[in-house]
């Protein structure tokens, strides 16, 4: 084996292992045959097979059309917001564990705490495995139980005042109301087998683990940092996979939809708004790179 | 169509042809200017495969390594003229431009 071939072939290793299995022998050859130096692949190749190997990996080569990668984009936007969603009210439960056991029995009211990310987790799980059906009704019950934690049962005084937008102030609101409107939209989505439905919940535990305010990583509050740095991975990673831009995009939807709530209410109510110009104007302009990031890949990678 | 797709679709028109000889095929083709990776004529190959443009004509173990021919199918002859078509429309909006004489200036009175 030559040091060109072997070289080649740590480059194939992109590609995942099946897909070696079929092509890796073929492509070799054509490696071998074009190469314009004996010694070293050329840096256009090398970053053609990563790039390659990395989309067959994700598997938005394998979507075909403009509209499968639009309902994929869709079910990925769904599943994180819902992932996300977790991460913010996961601090709920550990919370109440935390106070019970340092003083007793809680605050019957602060059952919510629970009752949210319990209703978020089934979601997650039904739309992991596909059943939208499920997922959607748990995400809005989701959105029910969020608002009567915030007013009360009283459901005549949920929309009577500005008041009421209170909960949407806040970004934790926003993840389990856009995730049902993309829930809503796959219920009529063309049924395609879901791949490795496990992925999302054990990456959803992970990103609780990481990101949930918690005695583990010192009840940090970065949420937005997260998402920001999520947004900067998913442009740079654009060329890859269409979706990951287009997912950041709805996620920082989330904080974007609170703040703007946040503005109404303050102006409605006469409240004085202490918000920063320029956290708004980054906010804005991350969104637009992502969105803009997202549509020119997926215009890209939709095209024959 | 994008153009690699189009010259790889291009260069399967007249005989089967194997990994390399495509992309030499192509870059005749296009004078030089489609230099197709490795990475792009497989990613482009699986997924012509998929929508039954071009199929796998033959299979054949050469030094050693597997090596596959691809040929066009119906489809994909069709969906090459197709395009064809549609550039040479779009290239006779200029080329058959009439020439019409330029509008003559107006002399602007001193």
């Amino acid at each position: 084996m030559t040091e060109l071939e072997r070289r080649y072939r740590w480059l194939l290793r992109a590609y995942p292992r099946a897909y070696r299995q079929y092509r890796a022998d073929e492509m070799l050859e054509t490696l071998l045959a074009t190469a314009d130096d004996p010694r070293r692949p050329s840096l256009r190749e090398a970053a053609s097979l990563v790039v390659g190997g990395l989309r067959a990996r994700t598997g938005v080569d394998r979507l075909g059309s403009r509209s499968a990668l639009g309902y994929s984009a869709l079910r990925l936007s769904a599943l994180s917001l819902l992932v996300y969603g977790l991460t913010q009210r996961a601090g709920g439960p550990l919370g109440v564990l935390v106070t019970m056991l340092s003083e007793g029995p809680y605050n019957p009211g602060a059952w919510w705490f629970i009752v949210i990310p319990a209703l978020l987790t089934i979601a997650l799980f039904a739309a992991a495995w596909g059943s939208y059906r499920l997922a959607f009704a748990a995400a809005i019950l989701t959105v029910a139980a969020q608002h009567a934690s915030a007013n009360g049962w009283d459901l005549s005084a949920w929309f009577s005042s500005v008041y009421d937008l209170q909960d949407a102030m806040l970004p934790q609101f926003w993840p389990a109301l856009l995730a049902s409107l993309a829930l809503l939209r796959l219920l009529r989505a063309p049924r395609t087998p879901v791949a490795r439905p496990w992925a999302w919940p054990v990456l959803g535990a992970l990103a609780v683990v990481a990101l949930a305010p918690s005695p583990i990583n010192g009840w940090l509050d970065a949420p937005l940092m997260s998402l920001c740095a999520f947004a900067a991975l998913a442009v740079i990673t654009a060329p890859v996979d269409a979706r990951m831009p287009i997912v950041a995009s709805v996620l920082l939807l989330a904080p974007a939809l609170a703040q703007a709530t946040y503005l109404l209410g303050s102006r409605q109510a006469g409240w004085p708004v202490d918000i920063s110009i320029t956290a708004i104007l980054v906010l804005a302009a991350v969104m637009a790179s992502t969105l803009a990031a997202g549509t020119i890949a997926g215009r890209r990678q939709a095209r024959m | 169509m994008r153009e690699p797709t189009y010259f790889i679709l291009a260069a399967l028109q007249d005989e089967p042809l194997h990994g390399y000889a495509i992309v030499k095929r192509a870059q005749e083709l296009s004078d030089g200017r489609v230099r197709l990776t490795t990475g792009t004529l497989y990613a482009a190959l699986d997924r012509l495969t998929g929508e039954e443009m071009v199929r796998v004509a033959e299979e054949a173990v050469v030094n050693g390594r597997a090596r596959r021919t691809y040929e066009l199918t119906q489809r994909g002859m069709s969906a090459l003229t197709a395009e064809a078509e549609r550039m040479a429309a779009a290239a006779s909006v200029v080329r058959n431009r009439s020439v019409r004489p330029m509008a003559a200036g107006r002399v602007v009175p001193a």
